[in-house]
């Protein structure tokens, strides 16, 4: 027999580094082909900062992002960003571009004020040209960075951006970060009272991101860190005994295919605009990993009245669980055997 | 994890494979597929002097029906028997087996043979040297110890392949060409129950696996393969099982006329639950005997601990998945 | 032992001198420079090696290189012409559906195979068809998104 049940996990997850400094910088130049480009350390293993950086930095400077190139990663080019890791490069890295391509556009915002005969204030960057609001006046970037050049001043700035994020006490207590992300997930989904599968119908993953500089990476990053938190609610587990790996490869240490992700992942973007991110940005990498696990949990729970307290939720777990719960059911009952 | 040298021999037909295989003395593999032992290489389980290749005997890749007898070339890929016509319609079961196998990316290499002839598994045994390296060589990598029993001269490890209980449920037989020349043999007596030597090749017959031939089912015969793994795809199973089952028509219902149950996943050989044929053998086809039925398959199974899944568990996945398999081919509702 | 063998790759033919031991992976990336084809797990529990063989998708890790002696191998490199992405890069590329990127090589191969041989899958169709390809970052919904943008 098959019971569906429902399961609700909420996380609050601390973005950046946990109680301590952890910068990051960047710097942009807006050359003489009025594109830009941004230097900044922060790695992009294909949760998608690299675009995001970019669209940032054109978003500050009034550029298309199609002419906005970047490096990052290296630290013979690149100055220094920290580490990809605690969901902190687009809320820190993106603080640190944003404040670069403010410096360098500052340059070409000044000799266009000149230019124009107008001042700074009433001057619009937008699409790779700056406009004088009053006169209707326009001059595109390149022009402006040759003039500036001339005048022997580069279209150069550095930016860099430290979280607040407050120091613990000796009780390991504090304002540990600056911002939090939010989230909630539903799952739904069906449990075999035979055998203990538990296959996830349906994961709701509603995620506060702040504003979403790229809806779809974010969509991609939630759907990720569904299916990981989903593997690691039902198979993924890293065995031992006394000391011995028992999963040591991908035959033990079981991944999801995409046929165990029968599951449809529905990702909600919730924008709650964090007022000291860029553009109101905050992480979102790690935390849709989060969740899951518990939210399938619960929803086992909510189907077959069962606690199962260690993950991953195998079916062999579930089947023992149901077992000593009195809650095997099961489809054929015992007969006697008749004959024809 | 690099491929040791060895030297690869293709020979253009099967009398010069058996020389070639007699050459060697033993220090040989004979590749079909290569999906399972490459992997067994890679890992060191052996180190042959030679591999001898059955590519290029283009005998061994049909699939026909001739006197009421399928005979399928222990070449042909497991995309083969799939997109075979024949086996869809006349051995649904087998086509059903084959599609279980590995991955999408396995079956265009993997073949019929390959999977026949597919080596135990134990979670000591298929692991890298490294890994082994930390323990004493189990007996089956030729060392004195196994670690699932701990017993000096025995091995446990677990028969995987999905394909060979549905031809042992349909009475197949195996043709091997050896240095005495060709024998064809029931598939079930093809196994040893030796975890170590699991088949008569193994074991060192030095023979090679020609051909199945499969007798064309009664219309009454339906045969079903039910496969429980951990994922929906790539895994071995947990256990499998195919349900053949002879249906008679009497006023009172459905009834067996004849039965043949096969699990794998259990032991060191696919296991015949004799017992359990005999209980449904003349009975009329009702849950409440497929249920009992399943009761005793399972009783008829002693699964060891050769994987992360419990042989408790294993028992108990049996009873449903055989009770799943018998009413499928018993056309009974659910 | 070494062999000459005669492979079509990407459309070129190529006569290679081959160690009998050497994977189709290993002459790929090493005799080749193909390092589109990525090492992953090595063992045919992963995909990331899948290549099309007679344009049927493959483990090449799994697949001894003098086995596909005559055969047509298409890597990755092979798809783009001219310059232009593929119609099925350009998808994956549009959907989102690459994040770190060491399953996209396999997964659009397997992708471009599939269509050929079934223009219309259902996505159960295509879910089984991508079932031996891991990917660990994407939920494998964008993946599964960019192969039905081709389904009428």
């Amino acid at each position: 027999m098959k019971k569906r049940g429902k399961g609700i996990a909420c996380v609050i997850y601390g973005i950046g580094n946990t109680g301590m400094a952890n910068p990051s910088s960047a710097f942009v130049e807006i050359c003489v082909d009025g594109s830009a480009i941004v230097l900044c350390g922060a790695v992009d293993m294909g949760q998608g900062t690299s675009t995001a950086l970019v669209q940032i930095a054109a978003h500050e400077l009034g550029l298309d992002a199609e002419d906005v190139v970047i490096r990052t990663g290296n630290s013979a080019v690149t100055p220094d960003a920290g580490l990809s890791t605690a969901s902190r490069q687009i809320y820190i890295s993106g603080n640190a571009v944003k404040r670069a391509a403010a410096a360098a556009k500052q340059v070409i915002m000044e000799e266009a004020a000149t230019v124009l005969n107008g001042t700074v204030d009433d001057l619009e960057a937008r699409n790779g040209f700056v406009t004088d609001k009053k006169t209707g006046a326009q001059i595109s970037f390149g022009e402006l960075v040759s003039k500036a050049r001339a005048k022997g001043k580069l279209a150069v700035g550095a930016g860099s951006f430290n979280p607040a994020s407050g120091a613990l006490d000796e009780d390991g207590q504090g304002d540990a970060y600056a911002t939090y992300h939010y989230c909630t997930q539903i799952a739904e989904v069906e449990v075999d009272t035979e055998t203990g599968e538990v296959e996830v119908i349906s994961i709701v993953a509603a995620h506060d991101a702040g504003k979403a500089i790229n809806p779809q990476a974010i969509e991609g990053q939630i759907e990720g860190g569904v299916a990981m938190g989903l593997g690691y609610g039902l198979m993924e587990e890293v065995v031992t005994d006394q000391g011995y790996l028992k999963t040591p490869s991908l035959a033990e240490y079981l991944i999801p295919t995409s046929l165990d992700l029968a599951a449809t992942i529905r990702p909600l973007i919730v924008e709650v605009i964090e007022p000291t991110g860029p553009f109101g940005a905050k992480g979102m990498g790690e935390p849709p990993t989060c969740p899951t696990a518990a939210a399938i949990a619960n929803a086992v729970y909510d189907a077959v009245g069962v606690w199962v307290s260690e993950l991953p939720l195998t079916s062999e777990k579930v089947y023992n669980a149901l077992e000593k719960a009195g809650k095997l059911e099961k489809t054929d009952p015992l007969g006697a055997p008749a004959l024809a | 994890m690099r491929l040791l040298e060895f030297d690869y021999f293709e020979p253009r037909n099967l009398e010069d494979a058996v020389t070639k295989v007699r050459e060697f003395d033993g220090n040989y593999q004979i590749i079909a597929g290569g999906t399972d032992l490459l992997t067994a290489l890679k890992q060191r389980l052996s180190a042959p002097a030679g591999l001898v290749s059955l590519d290029h005997i283009s005998s061994l890749k049909d699939i026909w029906e001739e006197d009421d007898v399928i005979t399928i070339g222990a070449m042909c890929t497991l995309e083969d028997v799939l997109s075979s016509s024949l086996i869809a319609e006349k051995l649904p079961a087998l086509n059903q087996a084959a599609w279980d196998v590995g991955s999408p990316l396995l079956r265009p290499l993997a073949t019929i043979g390959g999977n026949i002839c597919l080596n135990t598994r134990c979670r000591f045994y298929n692991q890298s040297s490294f890994w082994r390296s930390s323990r004493d060589t189990c007996y089956k990598a030729g060392g004195n110890i196994c670690h699932v029993t701990n017993k000096r001269d025995s091995c446990v490890a677990t028969f995987s392949a999905d394909i060979p209980p549905v031809l042992i449920a349909h009475g197949a037989r195996v043709r091997l060409a050896g240095p005495k020349g060709v024998r064809t043999l029931p598939l079930e007596q093809f196994y040893t129950a030796d975890g170590r030597f699991p088949h008569v090749i193994m074991a060192g017959s030095g023979e090679i696996l020609q051909e199945i031939e499969v007798p064309l089912p009664a219309p009454q015969v339906s045969c079903v393969y039910h496969k429980f793994r951990m994922r929906e795809s790539i895994d071995f199973p947990v256990l499998g099982v195919a349900v053949m089952l002879k249906l008679g028509e009497k006023k009172s219902g459905k009834y067996c006329e004849d039965a043949c149950l096969v699990i794998t996943g259990a032991e060191p050989a696919p296991v015949e639950a004799v017992q359990a044929r005999e209980e449904l053998l003349h009975r009329r086809l009702e849950p409440g005997l497929l249920a009992r039925v399943a009761e005793i398959a399972a009783s008829e199974i002693h699964p060891i601990k050769t994987s992360l899944i419990s042989p408790r568990y294993k028992r108990e996945i049996a009873k449903i998945i055989v009770t799943d398999a018998l009413k499928k081919a018993g056309g009974i509702e659910e | 032992m070494e062999k000459t063998i005669r492979l079509t790759v990407n459309g070129e033919e190529k006569t290679l001198k081959i160690g009998v031991q050497q994977t189709l992976l290993e002459v790929l990336r090493e005799d080749l420079g193909l390092t589109g084809t990525k090492k992953g797990c090595n063992q045919g529990e992963c995909g990331a090696c899948t290549v099309l063989l007679d344009g049927k998708p493959v483990s090449s890790c799994l697949l001894l290189a003098v086995k596909a002696d005559g055969k047509t191998v298409l890597t990755i490199e092979g798809l783009a012409q001219a310059g232009e992405l593929h119609p099925m890069q350009q998808a994956f590329n549009e959907k989102g559906a690459i994040q770190c990127g060491f399953c996209s090589p396999g997964m659009i191969l397997v992708a471009k195979s599939l269509l050929e041989r079934n223009p219309n899958p259902s996505t159960q169709e295509i879910k089984e068809a991508i079932a031996g390809n891991i990917c660990r970052c994407t939920g494998y919904l964008q993946i599964i998104e960019a192969i039905r943008s081709f389904v009428s």
